[in-house]
Formats: C-alpha cells, structure tokens, sequence
C-alpha cells in the first residue's frame, strides 16, 4: 500500500505539494486526478524516491520511501508519460538491460513473458524508437512490470494513445490490479480514469481538494467532470483540460 | 506491515550499468576512429626517428616510442573524456537518466557504472593500439619497448582519472553540445597552462627585472599545481615519466592520487547530481 | 602593461623566495670531479647537501662569501671574488657510525699530463704537490724556449731563402747556392699543464652520508661551517660505445646504456669505440655540479656517464658479432686514419692505419670496425670472457617511405567498420531472442 502523510515539496517560493495526506490499498486503482501544474507529477517522484520532500512522509508497502533508497524502488514499477528509450536498442535489448538491472534470473524468460503479457512479444527484434507512442507505452509498462513490483505509478499512461492504444493500456492496468498490484495513475483524462479507477483523489495547486470512490464521487456530482469541475471550481473548458 | 524489497548488490547495478555503457561504446564507430586518430599522432612523431635514421645512416635512440606513446594515450584519454561527458548529458537530454533511477540505481552506482564501463572500453583499446603499434615497429623496423604492456596498463590509473573529470563537467550541464564546450575549455586550460610554462623558458631572460622573470615564476607556480591537479599531467607523471624510464616511485605516486582523485571526483559528481536531480533538461 | 607588469611582480612575490640583500656566510667550495672532468661548486647553505663523488679524490675548501639570490636563474650565488677569504681551519669528518677524522689542508695541484681535455686529469698534493707544479713550469718553459728558437731559426732560414730569391732574379754571374733545407724537426709542444698549488683538505670518501664542519686553531667550531655531505657510489658498471658511421666520422653517435639498440641503414661501415661507462642516480649526479638545481628527480632514475678512461691502443678487448647466438666475427681494435681523396664520394676514405717505418704519424682514432657488408644481430666486448654490460642490440633497418608508416594508424578503423559491418548484417544477435514457448501468453 502506499501511506503518504503531510507531503510538502517547495521550489523557491512556490509550493509544489502542500501537506499531502492518502493512502491507497493493495489491490486498488487510485486516480490521482488535476490540472497540469497541480502537483501530480511532484508527488509521482517523491513516491518514486527521486525527489526529497521538504516535510512529511512517504511509505510504501509499510517501507519508508528515502532517496537513494534503492531496495525501496524495487517495490515500484513507473511508467512516465513518454517512454525515453535508448535509440541503439530493440524492444528485447531494452527488456534484457533493465532485467539485469533489477537482477532478475532467467531474465529472457521474464523478458518474454512481460512483452506477452503486453501484447508485444512479436516485436522482440524491432528497434524500440521505431514504434508506435501506443506501443512504447506498452513497451514502458512492460519494463514496469519486470520485476514484479506490487505497486505500479502510472503517469499519464494513455496521454496521447488513440482508442485502440487507449483500450489495450486499460485492460492491461484493469488485469494488473486483479493480480493483486497497486496501482497509481496520475493523469487528467477523467473519462478515462472513471472507467478503470476505484478512488480518485483530486489536486488542485498542491493541495488535495477530494478524496472519494468513483462511485461515491458519481453518486455526489453525476460526473467525474462535474466533480472535478465543483472541487477544483476550474474556469476553463474540460475539453482545453483534456488537450493539456 | 512492511514488505521486504528485494536486493540487488550495488556492484551487480554497476556492473549493468558499466556493460550498457560499453557495448553502446563499442558498437559505434567513434572509439576505433580515435585509437587511429591516436595512432597518426604517435607515428607522426615516430617520424622524427624514422627520418634522423635515414639522413644519419645510424641512430641510438633512448627510447624511440616514449613520446609517440604519450601523445597517443593523450588523445585517447581527451576521447573518452568527452564520451564520458556526452554519454551523461544525452542521458539527462534525452530523459533515459530519470528511468534508470526508476530502478534500483542511485548516484554513486550511475556514476560508477559510466566510468567503469568507458574504462573498460579503453582497456579493450588498448591491444588494438598495442597492435597497431607492433605493425608500426615492424615496418619502420624500431623495435617497441619493453615497458609497452606495462605503460598500457598503467595508463588506466589516469584514464579513470580522466573520465571522471569529464563525467564531473557534464553532471551540470543540460546539453550534450555545453558539456563538450565545457570539457574541451577546461582541457585546454590544463594542457595549455603547462605548455605555457614549456614556451616561457625557451625565452631568453636578459636581466633580473624583465617581466620575463615574474612571468615565468608565475607559471612554475601554475604548472607545479597542474602536476597535481590536471587528470592529463597525471597521464604523463605515470606513464612517460614513471614507468616508460623506470621511475617506479614516482610512478606509484602519482598513481596513488589519480587513483584518490578519480575517486573523489566520482563522488563529487554523485553528488551534484543528486542535487541537480535526474529530472529530463527542459522538466 | 604596467597593470600586468605589477600583477605578475606581486605574484611571483608569492611564488619565489624573497629576494634577500647579500647574506655573509661561510660557503664551501669544493673541488669534485665526474670522473672526467674537475669543477669547483659553491654551497651556500642554503644549496643543502654537499655531493661528491666516492672514491673520488675531492678538494673541500671554505670561504666567508657574500651570498645572494639571484632570481634569472633561481639559484644563490656566491661572491667569491678578493671579498670572500678562505676561512683557515681543521675539516671533521664524521661518518654515519659517529666515526670522526680530522683532515688538515695540505697542497694541491690539479695535473693534466696529456693536457687539459684530453685524458682524465690527476689530483698531486702534500710536498709533491709543489714538485709537479715546479716540473710543470721547467718543462713549460724549457718548450717555449725550444719553440722560440725554432721559430727564430725557421724565421732566419726563411729570410736566407727570400735573399737568395731576390738575388737570383738579378740573374748575377756568381751565383752562391740557394739555402740548405732546414732538417730540424719542430720540438714536440708541451701540453701538460698543472694548477698553481693551493691549500685544502684533500680526502676521498666511500659511499655514505657524512657530517663536516671546521675547526678554528683553537679547535673550536667556525659558526654555520656545519654541513650534511653525501657521497654516493654507482649503481653499476658496463661498456659504452662511441659508434662512428664511416660516412659520417665526424658526427658519431653514442651507446652508454646497455639498454639501448643501435639502428643502422648499412650504408658504411661502422667503427665502434668501447668506453668504460658507469650508472648513477639521476638526482645524484645532476647536483655534483648543480646543486642548487630545481629538479626533483625520481630516485629510480639512472644516468649512465663515461669513465673517462681511453682504451686506445692498449686495448686487449675483442668485438664479437652475433648472428642470433651464434658468433660469427671477433674483431680487434685497429688504429685508422683519415685520408683525403678528392674524386671520392665523401671527399674522404677510412683506412686502417699502416705507417711507412720511421713516420712520425698517429692514427686519427683507434676503433673496431664493422665492414659494411657484415650485419650482426648483436655485438658484445670480450676478453676472455664477456664483459658485463657490453652486449648491444644491433638492427639493420630500411624504413619505407614515410606515408606507409601510417598505415597501421588504419588498423582500428578497420577493425571499427569490420565490426560494425558484422552487425548490420547478422543483426542485434548478441542477446538472446524470445524463449521457443511461453505459459501465460496474453
């Protein structure tokens, strides 16, 4: 599970997280809901280990998360929203690094079996820069999913992705919470974490501004969006919050 | 309940890291286009031998290779440190930085791990460059020292040295192209400090109160710091002036502070880094 | 640049030591030798550690001098002109194991008997001292003399003959017969040569480190004469070699280490001059004769320096060539001689020297040859058996034109693009592909 408690993140005079408090269960799909600027991918990094909070707290699976931490890391599985990938190596080559990296053993077993899983075993020898967003985001999931972490941050997963990409991303996310795994996605795609999320949780200028199930969070506004819209009283168009 | 997170031996990151490093070294094409820049370098100098033979008809030359060898290990090392510097800058340019620190990589194994991996790729050169050299003294028929194998091996010592400078100078830099410029400033300054101070005693002093005279004890001043400062004067100390002539003591010593400062370099740039972050340039 | 000019003053302020008015102190003066030649070398106090050779004989005198830094050349000099007396007294001497002697200052000459620069020179003291010095002066003189009087008597002879020239271009009736030729030979020229005696202590020292100071007529010790004193010894001993191209006589080249090969291209003979050669510490025995010298030297490092002894004609030594391990030539040293022969490619032939009996001529050099068409691996100097550190590595080269010496620079550019060729073709191999069956496959 992850326990953030009082998370405070500065950066010069602005205050990028502000006293976060949540905890997401094993099991569970959290939607770390808000606007860019929000303080979303402030806290993706601080859970991560590779940023140092400026107050408060961060466990996960009950170990406190501390920079240079590097056992800790190997509880979480990340994906970014854009897969960085090294332009010299296929998808197999990129999958075998990282499995050494994590110290796997039989790494080209795990390797196959994370690239079925995603739909990618096909494309073992295909140069990682050459495919699609849709499938380096599956790629990237792939990677997270290695060393099979019981918790997966996702950051703005299907940013990007077309219905298909979109589709594929979800059932992968929906399968993995099955399997018992957290998982965190951060993003501003409502409609879309509506559809796989169990809570959400909403951040507006640092600050956690709700907290509730999808369900009850439906049941209060009708909508994610008009929850979104009531919590956050955000002035634009959910459509402009969309194309972010 | 706390989980128990699995552990991975830091120098089994290393280790990765250092294989990734070397084989994208490997597979391209600019190492082996330095070791010949290198080789050009060290012949051109050989030449200087070749042609006092032809012209004299008899020649008893100390040690033909000495400074063929040095210039050649000085331009290898200035190579390999710009790799180490563009090698980081691209990871942080092109984002793959912040996903090696998904994983259980922290500063000391990234920075480690780059450095090891470079130095292994210039061990690898250095039977590439030994055997080049073996060609040479074959055809111009000056037969190669006996202390080669020896100064190879012992040119590792500033090599790491030189890596970690480089590895230190492109820690803060956001672009591959500033990390380059960096490096080759500063290596100029180093280089270029104590070839200053070789050029100002050439210069004939006529009287006690010629500038000539505080210029030139200026730069002794700079020169003697250089010595033990700049990664390339190391690459000299141990090699061309220890182990090629036998001055083992020196040698060692020298090599005892490369091996300090490399070191010390190593964690300095750990450090920075974890105060820059790993974040993707631009993020 | 006035700007800079101060700047750079201010900081070499920082970087040397301050420039001192002259200091009055008691420098030592000694008289050391390299086993070729005699120098006198200043030690102010500040020039540390007196160095001398061992077994060599040295002459230590002292002297109240004005002592000044001298910011050119980094060093303190010594003024040791009329202002700086020698300061009288007993040298002590005591050794590591606190063993202590006391030298008084005796007489000494430095004698040359082959003339300054030729042949190592002899160090006569005590009452001999004077003796040499004064067969010196007799000898000297009694040769001036001797070519005074030839002169004259060339000179005289000369204006008898041009008198006669005159004479018979009168065409007179009674002509009288021309001069004798003169038959007296030039008197050979004395190049002996002998310094005046002075006073010092004379001593010769084994390896070690040593501890003197001066002892006025009251056996009390003359302030700041106390020094530390090195003696050092070589570290080994073997042959050298003088090689002189027969092309090039002139312009030879020298083989002092034994670690050192000679190349040749063959085209002339070679003619090799053994020379006793002994191996000492670089830092040691660049400050025999500087030691005030800003080098710090590794103490693994040697220099390899001749004795100064010239085999010549004595030599008993043989050359022996190698083919591999097999000798193939024993060569002995032979006198040559220059000649002069115009049409000649050089202007110049070397033959071994064959003097008509009764001829007052020497060899121009004493050396063992090589014939040009003989092409050793190796060379070492044997009398009966090899002598240590004689053998050379001998190498006959032919070098190719200079842009095909860079050819193997290509080498790892070619191994670079072989490789990466490989690769292109046979694909990403290096990792192993997918497993041949998965459980689980979405």
């Amino acid at each position: 599970m992850i326990e953030i408690e009082g998370l405070t993140k500065r950066f010069g005079a602005r205050v990028a997280v502000n006293s976060l408090s949540l905890s997401v269960r094993q099991g569970e799909i959290y939607g770390f809901l808000g606007a860019n600027g929000a303080g979303k991918t402030t806290t993706i990094r601080m859970l991560l280990g590779i940023l140092a909070p400026d107050a408060g707290e961060v466990r996960v699976c009950g170990r406190p998360v501390r920079r240079g931490d590097r056992d800790g890391r190997m509880l979480v599985g990340a994906v970014g929203e854009t897969q960085h990938l090294y332009s010299d190596m296929t998808c197999g080559d990129y999958l075998m690094f990282f499995a050494a990296l994590y110290g796997l053993h039989d790494r080209a077993g795990r390797v196959a079996e994370v690239l079925a899983d995603v739909g990618l075993l096909d494309r073992w020898s295909d140069r990682a820069q050459d495919l699609s967003k849709g499938l380096q985001q599956k790629l990237g999931l792939a990677r997270a999913l290695l060393h099979d972490p019981p918790v997966l941050l996702l950051d703005e997963p299907v940013s990007g992705l077309d219905p298909h990409g979109v589709r594929e991303v979800r059932e992968i996310i929906v399968r993995e919470r099955d399997r018992g795994r957290l998982v965190f996605i951060s993003s501003h795609i409502l409609a879309e974490i509506a559809l796989v999320a169990d809570r959400v949780g909403i951040m507006q200028k640092g600050h956690l501004v709700y907290s509730d199930t999808v369900a009850g969070a439906i049941e209060k506004f009708e909508t994610l969006e008009k929850a979104f819209v009531a919590v956050t009283r955000y002035e634009g168009s959910l459509l402009d919050l969309a194309a972010e | 309940m706390t989980a128990r997170a699995p552990h991975v031996p830091a120098l089994a990151t290393v280790a990765t890291i250092a294989r990734r490093e070397a084989r994208a070294a490997l597979s391209g094409l600019g190492v082996y286009v330095a070791t010949s820049i290198a080789m050009v370098a060290a012949t051109w100098l050989l030449l200087i031998d070749v042609r006092a033979l032809r012209v004299e008809g008899l020649l008893v030359p100390a040690d033909p290779y000495r400074a063929p060898l040095d210039v050649a290990l000085l331009v290898l090392a200035f190579f390999f440190a710009v790799s180490a510097a563009v090698s980081t800058a691209r990871d942080r340019e092109t984002g793959t930085l912040e996903v090696l620190f998904f994983g259980p990589v922290d500063e000391i194994t990234y920075c480690l791990g780059k450095v090891c991996g470079l130095l292994a790729v210039y061990a690898l050169m250095m039977p590439v460059l030994a055997l080049s050299l073996a060609a040479l003294s074959l055809m111009s028929g000056l037969a190669l020292p006996g202390s080669l194998g020896a100064s190879l091996v012992f040119s590792l010592i500033p090599a790491a040295m030189v890596l970690s400078l480089g590895l230190v100078l492109s820690i803060g830099t956001r672009r591959v192209r500033s990390a380059v410029l960096i490096l080759g400033g500063v290596a100029l300054i180093l280089v270029g400090g104590s070839a200053a101070y070789s050029i100002v005693l050439l210069v004939p002093i006529e009287n006690p109160s010629s500038p000539v005279v505080a210029l030139r004890d200026v730069l002794a001043t700079v020169n003697g710091v250089l010595r033990w400062v700049s990664p390339f004067a190391y690459l000299q100390r141990i090699v061309a002036e220890g182990v090629a002539i036998g001055a083992w003591r020196s040698a060692a010593i020298a090599a005892g502070f490369a091996l300090a400062a490399s070191g010390a370099m190593i964690v300095l740039a750990a450090q920075w880094l974890r105060w820059r972050g790993v974040q993707k340039a631009g993020e | 640049m006035r700007a800079l000019r101060i700047i750079l003053g201010l900081a070499a302020l920082l970087a040397a030591p301050v420039a001192a008015a002259q200091e009055r102190q008691v420098v030592y003066w000694p008289l050391v030798t390299d086993g070729i030649e005699y120098r006198r070398v200043a030690y102010p106090a500040e020039a540390g550690d007196i160095t001398v050779m061992a077994g060599t004989t040295v002459m230590i005198e002292a002297r109240a001098a004005n002592v000044s830094w001298w910011p050119i050349t980094r060093e303190y000099l010594t003024d040791v002109s009329r202002s700086a007396p020698m300061i009288e007294g007993t040298l002590e001497i005591v050794d590591a194991q606190g063993a202590v002697r006391e030298i008084e200052p005796t007489s000494y000459v430095v004698w040359h008997p082959d003339g300054v620069g030729t042949g190592p020179a002899e160090i006569v003291h005590g009452p001999r001292a004077a003796e040499v010095h004064a067969e010196y002066v007799r000898f000297g003189r009694a040769a001036a003399e001797a070519a005074r009087l030839h002169q004259r008597i060339v000179a005289e002879h000369h204006a008898a003959v041009e008198a006669w020239l005159k004479l018979a271009a009168q065409k007179p009736a009674n002509l009288p017969p021309p001069p004798p030729e003169l038959t007296i030979a030039e008197p050979e020229p004395y190049h002996a040569f002998a310094t005046e005696p002075e006073p010092a202590a004379v001593l010769s020292l084994a390896p070690g480190s040593y501890t003197i100071r001066l002892r006025d007529a009251g056996g009390k010790v003359v302030a700041g004469s106390e020094r530390r004193l090195v003696s050092f010894a070589p570290r080994a001993s073997a042959i050298g070699y003088v090689v002189r191209p027969g092309d090039r006589w002139t312009q030879p080249a020298i083989s002092f280490s034994p670690k050192e090969t000679i190349y040749t291209t063959g085209r002339s003979a070679l003619y090799l001059q053994p020379v006793p050669v002994a191996e000492y510490g670089a830092q040691e025995f660049t400050r025999l004769f500087q030691p005030q010298t800003i080098e710090k030297l590794d103490p693994f490092l040697s220099i390899w320096v001749p004795q100064g002894i010239d085999l010549g004609a004595e030599a008993t030594s043989e050359l022996t060539l190698w083919d591999g391990s097999d000798p193939v030539a024993a060569l002995p040293t032979r006198g040559f001689r220059v000649v002069q022969r115009p049409g000649v490619a050089r202007g110049y032939v070397i033959e071994e020297f064959a003097p008509a009996p009764g001829a007052m001529l020497k060899p121009d050099f004493f050396a063992m040859e090589i014939p040009q068409e003989v092409a050793p691996t190796s060379i070492s100097l044997t009398r009966d058996a090899e002598l240590a550190g004689s053998a050379r590595q001998l190498r006959r080269v032919a070098p190719p034109a200079d842009h095909l010496l860079f050819l193997p620079a290509l080498l790892p550019i070619v191994l670079g693009m072989v490789l990466h060729l490989r690769r292109r073709i046979t694909g990403p191999a290096r990792l192993p592909g997918p497993p041949a069956t998965r459980a689980g496959s979405a």
